[in-house]
């Protein structure tokens, strides 16, 4: 499922993927017991502490360049899972048609990711509608969510988005969220690729174009 | 439409925006899936290419081009695969008439690059005619439409008062265009568009000061 992220996520979204019941309960035990088989990419204790301490990491899951994933700091402190470009590609290529509910996943996740990054940029005043807007930052008239939709059932409870850890944090200014939206922007281009969507048409996803 | 209002509001540049949506209306397209959710994901991908352009300081014939090219999309769209929802199809035509009465609100105020060159006529080219389309091709549909399309409504007073005022400095029209941006103002703090309501209340300082 991580690798199922070209852009990689924080710890913060994996814990998100975990709330919203797209990972098991047991994915820290997993994690960490991938990590620790994966020979290549063990790191020494010397190389933890110049890569950051890991107190705030599970004991047993810690930053270094492993065989199937890159674990790293990120520009705003948080630990990031970033996938290895080869892994990924087989995923993407391969483990589409076997696995389509990690594309639903991934696909769901993201999309609730956007749409609180509007809320919060409205929210807080980083931006605010235009006399011609003509987007999803109004909503009203064509532009709002059609309360029929799947996602709108799913995520939306009178009128309130599921909450996710973006609307816990607090931001000075518009450039914190510009920097999530940075570290993000693979991940959301990787929603509109084709053949993607052609699996997504032809199976279960059919519910996200009714 | 998350994934481009996302870009729209984070991203500092409008033509990586524009080139986004284009290419989600290709993919959209190529996914060969015909029916009235998909349409209205084009046209409303339409509509927001629009929006993003007329609010850029650019080229005036370039910018008519594109808007006219959009526009013209639209029109096609409309007519392959009509939206059933009425209110929905008006909601699309008072988007799109308001977009270009915008433009021609600004061009006539010169907010635009090289306006001598640009080839339109010069019927156009008066407040007169942004105040025609306002009137005859929003407000009319406007009338019909539920309360869902208060923002518009009130966007289009805005822009029907800036207009009047910018041609016509009568002091019967203050009694008539202060109740109208009043009203509108009001709209816009019910639904939390902060940037309209000052915008609104700046123009009711104006109105004064005529």
């Amino acid at each position: 499922m991580l690798n199922n992220f070209p852009s990689g996520v924080v710890w913060e979204d994996i814990e998100e993927l975990f709330n919203l019941k797209f990972l098991s309960s047991g994915w820290r035990g997993t994690l960490a017991r991938l990590l620790s088989q994966d020979q290549v990419g063990n790191t020494t204790p010397e190389e933890n502490d110049e890569n950051g301490s890991d107190r705030n990491l599970e004991p047993e899951i810690k930053p270094g360049n492993y065989f199937w994933i890159v674990i790293a700091k990120s520009a705003n402190a948080n630990i990031y899972f970033k996938p290895a470009q080869s892994v990924y590609q087989v995923i993407s290529k391969s483990l589409r048609n076997e696995f389509p509910e990690w594309l639903f996943a991934r696909i769901e996740y993201l999309t609730l990711f956007a749409l609180t990054l509007i809320e919060r940029a409205k929210v807080h005043y980083f931006y605010s509608e235009q006399l011609v807007e003509n987007s999803i930052v109004s909503d009203h008239g064509i532009w709002s969510l059609r309360q029929s939709n799947y996602f709108y059932k799913k995520h939306f409870t009178e009128g309130k988005m599921t909450s996710i850890y973006l609307q816990r944090m607090t931001f000075d200014g518009i450039k914190g969220l510009l920097t999530i939206f940075q570290e993000q922007e693979t991940n959301f281009l990787c929603c509109l690729d084709l053949n993607m969507l052609k699996v997504l048409l032809s199976s279960d996803g059919i519910k996200y174009f009714l | 439409m998350a994934i481009p209002t996302c870009s729209k509001i984070y991203s500092t540049r409008a033509e990586g925006t524009i080139s986004l949506a284009s290419t989600i209306i290709g993919k959209v397209h190529e996914l060969g899936v015909v029916n009235e959710r998909t349409t209205m994901l084009k046209i409303k991908l339409h509509l927001f290419i629009m929006a993003v352009a007329v609010n850029q300081k650019q080229e005036a014939e370039t910018l008519y081009n594109t808007l006219f090219a959009e526009i013209e999309m639209i029109d096609k769209l409309k007519l392959s695969d009509p939206p059933e929802n009425e209110e929905w199809l008006n909601g699309i035509n008072v988007a799109l008439n308001f977009t270009k009465a915008y433009f021609f609100y600004k061009l006539k105020r010169g907010k635009y690059a090289n306006i001598d060159h640009i080839h339109v006529s010069e019927e156009q080219k008066r407040f007169h005619s942004v105040e025609k389309i306002l009137k005859y091709n929003c407000n009319k549909l406007l009338e019909q439409m539920s309360s869902n399309f208060d923002v518009q409504r009130a966007s289009v007073a805005l822009l029907i008062s800036k207009t009047k005022m910018s041609y016509s400095k009568q002091e019967k029209l203050k009694g008539q265009l202060e109740t109208e941006l009043k009203n509108a103002s009001s709209i816009f703090a019910a639904k939390n568009c902060k940037k309209l309501e000052l915008k609104t209340h700046y123009t009711l300082a104006e109105l004064q000061l005529m």
